[in-house]
């Protein structure tokens, strides 16, 4: 059965479930705002967390390489991050209702690295031998997971009604349009460095440090948009709704960075395609 | 960040009245800047095919278009000052950049032989002719980005953006400015190369890449770089026992063991077989499937499609070899002026040579040809520019989001 399950990877799996568990708990806490529910799934989304902090290192050892080549094994970094910043979220602003979304983008990841699994070790090419490779990727992954969140938060702060966001300024209307803000900043301050960091290694590596391939330039169209969305807020009119619909088209952009270049015509010959 | 809000308003008072420009304004004056930059270069690109021979009438048609923007931009300099500094002239530039990114991941960039085989026969001509195949080093794309520079300078200059709580507006604009100068600098004045040496073979001069389709030229180093050795440093071969699984038509890898290395049994199949290793040999593998009571002995063989269906048929077992991957190519260059070596090094990928302004990064190498190594050579004056622009750019939102606000803070306190 747990074969049948989770194949070759049933740490994988428990993770995936102690994620469900956090989903189970934390979604009806929300809803119905029972206490003890929500910080279930509080305590559930640590608990997977610490968990797949153990599985990653333990893949880290075993491969003899960071585990952050492929897609399977980024899809299991990428709950991680999001389960670190969230938690880092929910002790600085106690903002439990991220669980739930937290743990559920973290469910349909872990499903789909179990369903799709890597069964070998894929061997780390040349280039990818660095020591830009571990900040750079963490620093993205990181810098994804926070802009998550402030999509997530944005997107509340748009639908719950009792949120006032209007076109008011931001800081003093709605408290989650401020921290869907808090977290863009920290999040968009990660892409900087995760750009720059890139754009050092590429030149260590190749003697360019942009070159125009697919996904430096969707990571540069992303980047775009979240400096897109800093000025738009500073626009008449703009601080309110309309920011917060900026901020969830962009991450509709970070998702087509991580996960959409396969869909473009120009990727084939791209060198960071996650494949 | 709150109390900070009130404060806030004095360092930004003088934007207030530029923060309800017009962004639909500057949407459309900045898409009409680029209808007019792509006509440009596809009428000049037009006359430079049919005046061949009296390229000043090129010259005095093209120069036309320049000339009117000029006069036109001076007659209006007055508006155009607050139009250019206003944050919805910035969105607005930024929301084009983004979409010609977007737009140069989309439509292929090759060159325009490779285009008949992916573009209808209307539409190739018409991507060509607008520079899409080569998008990022079109004359326009360079216009808008140097558009972006000069219009960042003015909102410095404007925005008095050297007073302390604005060094982090100031490192940020400022930043991108000095990015795209220092890629600038590294166009102009860098230069780009590759170098093919054999073991024992030097070369003093290295064939030009990039930069148009000129002739293959050679760029003199200055000094001769020899190849002393050339290795490359392999994974293991590998023999693996992949185990699929096969639902409809749906075929896909579930397992996968080193059948070297293998021991114990493992289970496969959807109806409780399981399989152990034996032993294995090069490209040969015995080993044993159970289900129940019930064993048997099988003998694989790599690459030979001889592959086990395993218990209800829904899964089959393979012997692969992996071929020995590259982890590593590595040359060791040595640097000779007048005959004498002053420097040696091996060199790998991320971890080049550096040399009088030359840098040497190990590019490839020919699995057929073991004492053959390519090697790019670049030299770019320009990065420790890019690396700072870059630095800034990093630093200042640092500065703007989590230092300037404690700095108000302590402004509104005194
Ligand atoms: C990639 C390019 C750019 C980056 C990284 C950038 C970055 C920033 C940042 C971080 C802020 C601070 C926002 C805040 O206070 O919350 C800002 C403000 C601003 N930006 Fe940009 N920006 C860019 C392009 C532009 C352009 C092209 C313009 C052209 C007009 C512009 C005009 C402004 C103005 C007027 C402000 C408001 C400054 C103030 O409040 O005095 N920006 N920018």
């Amino acid at each position: 059965m747990i074969e049948e399950l989770f194949g070759a990877h049933p740490d994988v799996g428990a993770v995936a479930v102690l994620h469900g568990g956090a989903l189970l708990a934390s979604a009806p806490g929300a809803v119905l705002r029972k206490r003890t529910l929500a910080r279930a799934g509080m305590w559930l989304l640590a608990a997977a967390f610490l968990l797949n902090t153990w599985v990653i290192a333990a893949r880290w050892v075993d491969a003899g390489r960071p585990p952050f080549k492929t897609l399977f094994e980024t899809l299991l970094f990428y709950p991680w991050c999001v389960a670190a910043v969230t938690l880092a979220f929910v002790a600085l602003h106690r903002l439990q209702v991220l669980v739930p979304f937290a743990a559920g983008v973290s469910v349909i990841g872990l499903a789909y690295a179990l369903w799709r699994p890597d069964v070998e070790f894929v061997k780390l090419p040349p280039a990818l031998q660095s020591g830009w490779f571990v900040p750079h990727v963490v620093t993205y992954f990181v810098a994804y997971a926070a802009l998550f969140l402030s999509g997530v938060l944005a997107l509340l702060a748009l639908v719950l009604p009792r949120s006032r966001c209007g076109t008011a300024p931001l800081d003093r209307e709605s408290a989650l349009a401020t921290h869907a803000h808090h977290a863009a900043v920290f999040g968009l301050g990660a892409l900087t460095f995760g750009l720059f960091l890139g754009g050092v290694w590429a030149k260590y590596a190749w003697g360019d440090w942009w070159s125009w391939d697919p996904k430096e330039n969707w990571a540069l169209a992303t980047w775009l948009a979240y400096m897109i969305y800093l000025h738009v807020r500073l626009m008449d009119g703009w601080s309110g709704r309309r920011a917060m619909w900026a901020l969830v088209v962009s991450f509709a952009a970070v998702v087509f960075t991580y996960l959409g270049m396969s869909l473009l015509p120009t990727a084939e010959g791209s060198l960071h395609v996650y494949r | 960040m709150d109390t900070a809000g009130a404060v806030d308003v004095r360092w930004t008072q003088a934007a207030r009245t530029e923060r309800r420009g017009r962004l639909t304004t500057s949407v459309g004056l900045l898409f009409a800047f680029w209808v007019f930059l792509v006509a440009w270069s596809a009428i000049d690109a037009e006359l430079s095919q049919t005046l061949v021979r009296t390229p000043w009438v090129r010259w005095g048609v093209t120069g036309l278009f320049p000339a009117g923007l000029a006069t036109w931009l001076w007659r209006v300099r007055r508006s155009a000052w607050p139009l250019v500094t206003s944050v919805p002239f910035g969105t607005a530039l930024l929301v084009l950049l983004l979409a010609m990114t977007v737009l140069g991941t989309v439509v292929l960039q090759a060159p325009a032989r490779d285009y008949a085989a992916h573009y209808p026969a209307w539409l190739a001509p018409v991507l060509l002719r607008l520079g899409l195949n080569d998008l990022f080093h079109t004359a326009w794309f360079a216009a808008f980005l140097a558009l972006l520079a000069v219009s960042l300078v003015c909102v410095a200059v404007k925005r008095q953006a050297w007073k302390v709580p604005m060094w982090g507006h100031l490192c940020c604009h400022i930043g991108v400015v000095i990015v795209l100068l220092g890629g600038t600098v590294g166009r102009l004045l860098g230069q780009k190369a590759f170098l093919e040496l054999r073991e024992g073979q030097s070369a003093s001069e290295a064939l030009a890449t990039g930069g148009g389709t000129a002739a293959q030229a050679t760029i003199p180093l200055g000094f001769s770089v020899r190849l002393e050795d050339f290795a490359v440093d392999r994974y293991q071969e590998e023999s693996r026992l992949v185990v699929y699984r096969i639902d409809g038509s749906s075929v896909r890898p579930v397992r996968s063991l080193d059948a070297e290395r293998a021991s114990g049994w493992c289970a496969v199949g959807t109806d409780g077989t399981e399989l152990r290793v034996i032993g294995s040999k090069g490209p040969a593998a015995e080993i044993e499937l159970r289900n129940g009571g019930q064993v048997s002995r099988r003998t694989l063989m790599a690459g030979s499609h001889d592959a086990v269906w395993v218990g209800d048929g829904k899964a089959l077992v393979a012997l692969e070899r992996r071929p020995p991957e590259a982890r590593a190519y590595r040359s060791r260059l040595a640097i000779l002026e007048n005959g004498r070596k002053v420097r040696e090094k091996t060199i790998e990928v991320n971890d080049p040579l550096s040399w009088r302004g030359w840098h040497f990064y190990q590019s490839s190498y020919r699995d057929r040809d073991p004492t053959w190594s390519g090697i790019q050579v670049v030299r770019d004056p320009g990065f420790g520019i890019v690396f700072a622009g870059f630095a800034m750019i990093g630093l200042g939102v640092i500065f703007v989001y989590y230092v300037r606000p404690f700095i108000l803070k302590r402004r509104a306190a005194a």
